[in-house]
């Protein structure tokens, strides 16, 4: 096999992956996007009324 | 210019305009100290009494508990890390319970007592000091769980509306203090000194941890300290060390270490000295002073047997046995 020739068959491969990868930064960067996005500004806040008061937990004292 | 000095604890902070002190919840709005946790709790349950833990004031009963974000100690093995080394803002979630509120709510769920605790409720003093007073004037006892880390004005003001506490002597030894709580010793013992002196019923916990705080001199050094100036009725819990927070590389206490030390401790004389965290072990039960026998049996935080008095004596001998029963 020629030079010319294993140029010409490694180019498609090439080609696949960097869409592959360009596929793959798209989607982390949409990710990235969304959770930046829908992250809450600090915490929750409820009635005290919604605190279930017999829920069982680990705190000390 | 507009830097304020929080005066309510030992550090003395000075918090420059939009900070936050070591504490990370009391901080300088335009000059002026705000604790931005007032009102609203991250923590509310509702515990047994001998959780706190309080085997002498009120047993077998109900009480709602409350606390903040941040604390001013800053402890390696803290157990409630999550709430008490953080900011309000980084909770995930806070309760709006003002005073009036957590009054109304602790009273509606037939609990007969509030106690300030998980984190440390010096932090919270405002918004302790609102929520004891409106309890105190419907007949609700207050009860600050805390590490005693805190000025003696704004203490014995506290006291006033303080029925019990339970408050931690981390260690006997000022170097303790430093190394693991950034802290110091003698504030907590000044602390200690003025509950007792404004009759706010006392009780004490010292987490024994293994290599760090378990030298049976520093333990019988301690229980001459608490006989002498607090006296021998003060109880004394000696709580088993688990693993936690930055401090994972030290065993679980052994239980033979906390069977040594509470003998240490009741051979210089004090006479209630308890073994905490270690369920079912004999060591969590009273006994009377004076004849030995069982007043009260506990499994974990519940009561299995009752045998005291109703004006809390023993039933043999008729000693009286310190503490608020009825």
């Amino acid at each position: 096999m020629s030079k010319k020739d294993i140029h010409d068959v490694r180019k498609p491969k090439q080609k696949s992956r960097r869409h592959f990868l360009g596929v793959l930064a798209g989607l982390a960067g949409s990710t990235a996007t969304l959770g930046v996005l829908s992250q809450k500004d600090g915490p929750v806040e409820l009635p005290l009324h919604e605190a279930d008061f017999y829920k069982p937990h680990n705190l000390a004292g | 210019m507009n830097d304020v000095v929080c005066e309510l604890c030992p550090r003395y902070c000075t918090i420059p305009a939009g900070g936050a002190g070591d504490c990370r919840v009391r901080v300088n709005l335009g000059g002026k100290l705000r604790a931005t946790t007032y009102g609203r709790p991250s923590a509310v349950h509702i515990d047994p009494m001998e959780k706190k833990p309080l085997y002498h004031f009120h047993p077998g009963t109900s009480i709602l508990s409350i606390a903040t974000a941040g604390c001013n100690l800053h402890c390696r093995n803290c157990q409630n890390w999550q709430l008490s080394q953080r900011g309000g803002e980084e909770m995930e979630h806070i309760y709006r319970g003002m005073p009036d509120q957590i009054v109304d709510t602790t009273l509606n769920q037939g609990c007969q007592a509030i106690a300030y605790t998980y984190s440390d409720p010096i932090i919270f003093y405002e918004y302790v000091y609102d929520t004891a007073e409106a309890a105190q004037a419907v007949g609700l006892y207050n009860v600050f769980v805390t590490a005693g880390y805190i000025n003696k004005a704004p203490l014995r003001k506290l006291c006033r509306v303080l029925n019990a506490t339970n408050t931690d002597l981390k260690a006997f030894d000022d170097k303790f203090y430093r190394d693991n709580c950034s802290a110091t010793l003698k504030p907590v013992l000044d602390a200690l000194v003025i509950f007792r002196e404004e009759g706010v019923w006392l009780e004490i916990t010292n987490l024994v941890i293994p290599t760090l705080n378990d030298d049976m001199a520093m333990i019988r050094r301690m229980a001459h300290w608490i006989r002498d100036e607090l006296g021998a009725g003060t109880p004394l819990h000696l709580s088993r060390y688990h693993p936690m927070y930055r401090m994972r590389n030290l065993p679980p206490t052994p239980t033979e270490t906390l069977e040594r030390a509470r003998q240490e401790a009741m051979d210089v004389g004090l006479h209630y000295v308890y073994i905490g965290n270690l369920s079912g072990h004999k060591g969590s039960s009273t006994f009377c002073p004076h004849d030995g026998t069982l007043l009260i049996r506990r499994t974990g935080f519940w009561i299995t047997e009752y045998h005291l008095t109703e004006d809390g004596r023993c039933p043999v001998c008729h000693e009286k046995i310190e503490g608020v029963w009825t």
